[in-house]
């Protein structure tokens, strides 16, 4: 048995000798260094720019400008942004190209001998730009007085809408004999992986271009790369080598398509060398996407017994400039205001924004968190107001195997909310109150006021989908090679799956060798090039470990078929298609939307200093159903990893993002916690209830103990102090505002 | 970034004050490098030389003198926290030094680069001001000692003129009885700026209690609380109602800025709690030196 196991990672050795080498620590024979030029315009209309002087640098070789996309647009599921911006760039694109909408849209990529030469032409390119009117956030860009897009035909800022009508409303509040509401602001929030972006692109013998990056879709980044370089797609290679994690942030081109350009554009010049860019920290907090902000209103009606009989809400998410993944991430929320719970009436808008601000995209949760932020604030809050145990009031409400979704079609079998938070009840206690033992560090020398210490105890829930949803393409391949003579004695797995650092390859590796029924140490793999694997689909919405285990499962089934047929080495490929999913109906929301789903629960306890605003989280026991932990060390890593960054999503990391400018984009002004500043415990309870469909029953897990985190925390300080906070990150400085406000401090 | 020309590394004081005397050459000096650095890394500038002034032993010295320690400007952090004498005599200069940022940055930067980068937060000047701290200035034209609380003009200012370097923080031998602390609140537990941080020194006279309470983190440059000061000023006793209106009178006295950190309301809050707490400890304290 290999899965299962703590089977070491594959990448271990070399990642702690320093062997792995990222994107940032590749080079070659004859390297040229690379600067991207962001527009640092938030709304302006580039008049002209001219790159003499930038080429007049000692060392400048080359500079790409828009010019050079042949079809100037990016888009991972709409294409409304250009690569680069410039006067006469837009091309047989319809999205104009002289228009900067977001202060890291990119304008030219200047290429010189060294980076220094590189970042002096740069500084020399003259640009002459007018600037245009803001709509910078949800608040100006709901007026419509300023349109981010007025390309779009729909002509407001409000580009995307999804309806859930469920139920009979008036019937629902009539039965409602309490009725809750709230309004949550959610904020941005920084990916902050520890590997800046970065990559190296050159054209091989082939004339293949070529482009070494950290990703999450091998195939995904060819595709734009060839779309917007108007090349067929087999001419264009995408390898990527170790990725310093992801976290969705690398969901879209930060580089991919620009180093590709700048490789392509050297090689027509005749100039055959490798050019690199590597993004320092500002550039990547600058230039990349971030978890969307959100402003979410809601009403939420209860009978004296528990049971949620009404649910109005109304969401903005702020997309920021481009779309990204927004529309999809608007959906993740849009089905997650209601919770793991089944709930009858259901009236919810949601609406994404387009806005003159960073876009919103990608980031572990996927619109979950800002979702369930309301889903479990309210449920909360509920209880309160009914006198009712936090657990209890989510039994009488939770879904099970056969009921219907918000969606009003059934959930897809396996739904264990209910065991997880069983698991979760146990492990943690809840039912005896033991007394809460934590301290608060924060006041060096003194050390807090024992009087002005608060303890408390609370708990959220959540479900997030596993797979792609609504219809999207769903797919994931994987070939295996046999070898041996009278028995198959070595695998091999050739998968395009990205190892993010979460240990993918690992897991694939532990499956495949599970799935010949050889020693782990007999199994090898080849991984993320698009030169000899197929499509994968992405590292994300939970889904690889499930999809790669699915089609490494087909692909040995193929190989031992041919093995048995006498093939030597025996080959199987196999394409895993799980069952198809539905978009949602436009004006109901109706729809079989998921295929298949995770479950997960969470218990903190906190302690507050009043006198400070200081909050420290003591235990965290997390439930989450894994399905079948293909390697418990790893899934203990991912519940630790996401708590530690639902922490900082929580409680210290704050953007300010002011007139379309982010103002403190460094790790001394952002700040995620520190090793110090985590919890004293995360407790782990790994439930295992296994999916219909999943490869020896496992379900996803990587971004679901993310989610609860933040209202769970909330839920605590609740409990320790009687105030409720609607908005996050809880800094002291918030903290301490809204004690005061209460009376508390 | 700024182009840098060359580094220098002199061992001879009167070469170094000569090479930052010339007028032709735009230098900084530089000890453990992890402001400057930073700084330079990213902001634009002219052409700088940099020189480097930990070859320079005398400057590396902590020096006990008849009447006060002389703590030379390269003096670092870890042998500020490692010194035996400022754990006897002044540990609050150990309390502030341990917590700024972390060992590795505490490896490398010293009393004097965080004096004269002239942060606001800077976790060793609130204790340095509440020790009468003077800075010891040279430079080719001769020494000139300023008391630290005039020290500072601004963020990243001080009164050095063109040619003048930091030579030495001078700090007097205590008040018999005197006992003094640093505290600090910041968001993260470690490796972070203070929001703010307060040093207090309390001692008795013959006209009665006699305290210093130095701010960071709540003005232009770091402070002292001059109008709170007077409030203890000849108390027979500390106890937690003067505590609290000399806090209050040290928070009215301050207009700090909101950023990341913290707001300007809260900054205010924080002062007038801390330094009461301050207070009411370092009080208990003084009391058990009379009686010891």
């Amino acid at each position: 048995m290999t899965v299962g196991t703590n089977a070491r990672r594959i990448d271990s050795s070399d990642k702690v000798t320093g062997a792995a080498l990222y994107p940032g620590d590749l080079s070659a024979d004859n390297v040229l260094s690379a600067k991207v030029v962001f527009s640092d315009r938030p709304h302006a209309r580039m008049v002209s720019m001219d790159t003499a002087a930038a080429f007049a640098v000692d060392g400048v070789v080359e500079v790409v400008t828009a010019a050079d996309i042949p079809l100037n647009e990016y888009g991972l599921t709409m294409f409304d942004q250009p690569v680069l911006i410039g006067v006469d760039g837009t091309g047989k694109s319809h999205i104009p190209s002289n228009i900067s909408r977001w202060e890291a849209d990119q304008v030219a990529i200047v290429i010189a001998e060294t980076e220094a030469s590189a970042i002096a032409g740069a500084r020399a390119l003259t640009i002459e730009w007018e600037d245009l009117p803001l709509a910078p956030d949800l608040t100006a860009a709901k007026t419509d007085e300023t349109l981010v897009h007025p390309e779009n035909p729909i002509n407001s800022n409000t580009y995307t809408t999804l309806r859930i009508r469920k139920g009979d409303m008036e019937a629902g509040w009539a039965e409602a004999d309490v009725v809750i509401e709230g309004t949550y602001h959610l904020p941005h929030q920084e990916h902050a992986y520890l590997q800046p972006e970065a990559g190296l692109a050159y054209v091989d013998a082939d004339g293949v271009v070529t482009v070494k990056v950290a990703g999450q879709w091998t195939h995904e980044d060819r595709e734009q790369i060839a779309h917007a370089l108007e090349l067929p797609e087999p001419m264009v290679r995408v390898i990527y080598p170790a990725i310093g994690g992801a976290f969705g942030g690398r969901e879209d081109m930060s580089l991919q398509i620009v180093l590709a350009a700048a490789a392509l554009k050297l090689h027509h010049r005749g100039i055959d060398r490798p050019v690199r860019i590597v993004w320092n920290r500002e550039e990547s907090i600058v230039g990349h996407h971030k978890r969307h902000r959100a402003e979410i209103a809601t009403r939420w009606g209860a009978r004296k017994d528990g049971s949620i009989v009404a649910v109005e809400a109304e969401a903005f998410l702020d997309a920021g400039a481009y779309n990204y993944t927004s529309s999809k991430v608007l959906a993740n929320l849009h089905l997650t205001i209601t919770g793991p719970y089944n709930i009858d009436n259901a009236h919810i808008d949601s609406h994404a924004v387009y806005t003159h601000s960073v876009p919103g995209g990608a980031f572990r949760g996927f619109g979950g968190p800002q979702g369930s932020f309301v889903s479990e604030n309210q449920m909360n809050k509920v209880a309160e107001a009914l006198d009712m145990d936090p657990i209890e009031i989510r039994r009488i409400n939770l879904l099970h195997d056969g009921d219907d979704f918000i969606t009003q079609r059934p959930m897809p079998d396996g739904v264990s909310i209910e065991t997880v938070i069983d698991e979760l009840v146990e492990v943690s206690e809840w039912d005896q109150r033991r007394p809460i033992d934590v301290v608060v560090p924060n006041i060096r020398t003194l050390g807090s006021n024992p009087s002005a210490i608060r303890t408390g105890r609370g708990m959220a829930c959540a479900l997030k989908n596993v797979g792609f949803t609504m219809g999207m393409p769903e797919q994931c391949e994987a070939t295996v090679t046999l070898r041996g003579d009278d028995y198959v004695e070595f695998a091999e797995l050739v998968h395009a799956g990205a190892d993010v650092g979460q240990g993918a390859h690992t897991a694939f590796l532990q499956m495949l060798a599970e799935a010949v029924d050889i020693p782990f140490e007999n199994v090898t793999g080849s991984f993320s090039d698009t030169a000899t694997s197929g499509n994968s689909g992405s590292a994300s919405a939970s889904r690889l470990t499930f999809m790669a285990g699915n089609s490494i499962q087909g692909a040995t089934e193929e190989a031992k078929k041919a093995w048995i047929d006498g093939d030597r080495p025996a080959l199987g490929h196999f394409r895993y298609v799980p069952p198809p999913t539905e978009a949602m109906d436009p004006t109901t929301g109706k729809g079989n939307v998921f295929f298949a789903l995770g479950y997960v629960a969470e218990i903190v306890e906190i302690a507050v200093d009043v006198e400070t605003g200081h909050v420290r989280v003591g235990t965290v026991y997390c439930a989450v159903d894994v399905g079948k932990a293909i390697n418990p060390t790893l899934v203990r890593g991912q519940v630790e990893g996401a708590i530690v960054q639902a922490h900082g999503y929580a409680l210290t990391e704050r953007l300010r993002v002011k007139d379309g400018r982010i103002e403190n984009p460094t790790l001394s002004g952002y700040l995620v916690p520190g090793s110090m500043d985590t919890p004293d415990r995360i407790e782990t309870i790994s439930v295992e209830v296994a999916d219909p469909l999943g490869p020896w029953g496992a379900r996803g897990m990587a971004e679901m103990p993310f989610i609860p985190y933040a209202p769970a925390v909330v839920a605590a300080l609740h409990d320790a102090t009687g105030v409720w906070f609607d908005e996050i990150p809880l800094t002291p400085d918030r903290v301490l505002a809204g004690l005061k406000e209460a009376g508390v401090s | 970034m700024a182009s840098i020309k060359e580094v220098v590394r002199p061992t001879d004081l009167q070469d170094l004050l000569s090479i930052i005397a010339d007028r032709e050459v735009e230098s900084r000096l530089v000890a453990g490098g992890t402001d400057l650095l930073l700084k330079y890394r990213t902001q634009p500038g002219p052409e700088i030389s940099i020189v480097d002034i930990t070859g320079i032993t005398e400057l590396g010295e902590i020096i006990e003198e008849s009447d006060g320690l002389r703590i030379g400007a390269a003096v670092r952090l870890v042998d500020i926290i490692a010194s035996d004498v400022v754990a006897e005599r002044f540990p609050v200069l150990a309390e502030g030094a341990v917590v700024v940022a972390g060992p590795q940055i505490r490896n490398m930067a010293t009393v004097g680069g965080n004096v004269c980068n002239a942060s606001p937060s800077a976790d060793t000047i609130p204790p340095l001001l509440v020790l009468r701290a003077e800075a010891q200035i040279v430079s080719a034209s001769g020494r000139r000692s300023v008391p630290l609380d005039r020290f500072f003009l601004g963020p990243g200012k001080t009164i050095l003129d063109r040619g003048e370097m930091l030579e030495a923080l001078w700090i007097p031998w205590p008040t018999t009885g005197a006992v003094a602390s640093y505290t600090k609140l910041s968001p993260r537990r470690a490796m972070d700026l203070a929001v703010v941080g307060v040093a207090v020194a309390l001692w008795n006279n013959s006209g009665g209690l006699d305290a210093r309470i130095g701010l960071g983190a709540v003005a232009p440059t770091p402070i002292r609380a001059m109008a709170a000061e007077e409030v203890i000023k000849g108390s027979v006793k500390m106890d937690s109602s003067l505590a609290t209106e000399a806090a209050q009178m040290a928070a009215a006295g301050i207009s700090p800025i909101s950023d990341v950190r913290g707001g300007a309301d809260y900054r205010k809050k924080m002062v007038e709690r801390l330094v009461t707490r301050l207070l009411v400890d370092l009080g208990e304290r003084v009391g058990e030196q009379q009686e010891a």
